[in-house]
């Protein structure tokens, strides 16, 4: 039965391909159905009754992860333990000690000496990088000063941070150059590292 | 009357305060409770000055690279550069496998540890910056690879624990 819908102002096209044509048309909010009007599909299933009980299930899980959330988050946060500064506990077990066989005088003379030699050293390699530093920053300072006699604009430029110099990488030196044409055995690292979880 | 007043000293009286010890007993230091581990407040520096840097070296040697952690911990100090913090990064170990000249086997050749150190600055001027960067390149020790970056809280995040089931609920929940 060809319903009339409530506003059919502009059915301009033939009745070929009612069923999209009715769902353009349709005006209404009210019709759900692409069916019309007051037409639905057969409908066997149950009606919905459980609506509130799978409502409060729902709620009470969701109140149940929040305090778990809470629990946890309550919890502080802990460091990762740094295997360096435990010493394993097969070094602790044996009662072995070491006997150190007894220094002649000469020996231990001798050792004294190049202590004070290495201590001397020591303190002649700190006092010339304390000079150093010195002598950089003076020279800084001086070149500063010189610039801002120059140019106000350039001393303040100069102050300023310097963006570009962090971050900054550099690998250790080397006791020998790399070896021309080397051609190492090919292989894979795997990292073994044990991953701590809280 | 006397039940009442059982606990109550005569301040008149010679014996008041006769059952008083706690004062003769050594003082008791109170229990310091766990501290919980924060994170501090990264400062981002003003125009003349960087923030929070961090210095990391890297190596497999440890005690070179404990050595040289100390030493440039004492330099900062000698040169009156605050230091916040001086701590260890934990060790990666890994598993070196190569593949041997005729067989297709992998043949485990060594195990590594990586050992980082990490030296909190804050407070370097501007100017002073490449002169203590020249310090530290020039006694920088072999294999030991210096690194040098800003403080973020990824750095601070890396070193705690993961929490794999407080993420899952958060992903949950969300």
């Amino acid at each position: 039965p060809e319903s009339v819908p409530p506003h059919s102002l502009c059915c301009f096209s033939s009745c070929s391909s009612w069923l999209p044509q009715r769902v353009l048309l349709r005006g209404s909010h009210w019709q759900s159905s692409l069916l019309g009007f007051r037409t639905s599909l057969p409908v066997r299933a149950q009606p919905k009754k459980k609506k509130k009980v799978d409502v409060k299930k729902e709620q009470a899980q969701k109140e149940r992860m929040k305090k778990k959330l809470k629990k946890l988050e309550k919890a502080a946060p802990e460091l990762i333990p740094i295997e360096d500064f435990i010493t394993p506990l097969k070094y602790t077990e044996s009662n072995r000690v070491r006997s150190l066989p007894a220094l002649s005088p000469e020996e231990s003379e001798r050792r004294v000496l190049l202590l004070k030699k290495w201590c001397l050293f020591k303190q002649k390699q700190d006092e010339a990088e304390k000079k150093a530093i010195k002598a950089l920053v003076e020279s800084q300072q001086e070149a500063l000063r010189e610039l801002q006699l120059e140019s106000e604009e350039l001393y303040q430029a100069a102050i300023l941070r310097d963006e570009g110099l962090f971050p900054f990488e550099r690998e250790g030196p080397s006791y020998t150059p790399p070896l021309p044409g080397y051609d190492p055995p090919e292989g894979k690292c795997i990292d073994i590292t044990k991953v701590y979880t809280q | 009357d006397a039940l009442l007043a059982s606990h109550r000293s005569y301040r008149s009286r010679p014996t008041h305060g006769i059952g008083r010890f706690k004062y003769l007993l050594p003082k008791e230091v109170p229990k310091r409770r766990k501290e919980k581990v924060q994170m501090k407040e990264i400062s981002a520096g003003t125009e003349y000055q960087y923030g929070d840097i961090n210095i990391q070296m890297t190596s497999h040697d440890l005690c070179l690279v404990e050595h040289f952690a100390q030493y440039v911990h004492r330099l900062c100090n000698r040169l009156s550069i605050r230091v916040n913090e001086s701590y260890a990064m934990p060790t990666k170990t890994n598993e070196v496998l190569f593949l041997e000249e005729r067989g297709s086997k992998m043949q485990l050749d060594a195990v590594l540890t990586t050992h980082q150190r990490v030296v909190q600055i804050r407070g370097l001027s501007s100017t002073f910056a490449p002169i203590l960067l020249e310090v530290i390149q020039s006694s920088q020790p072999e294999g030991v690879h210096l690194l040098m970056k800003q403080h973020t809280e990824a750095d601070f995040k890396s070193r705690l624990k993961s929490r794999p089931e407080l993420e899952e609920l958060l992903a949950e929940m969300s």
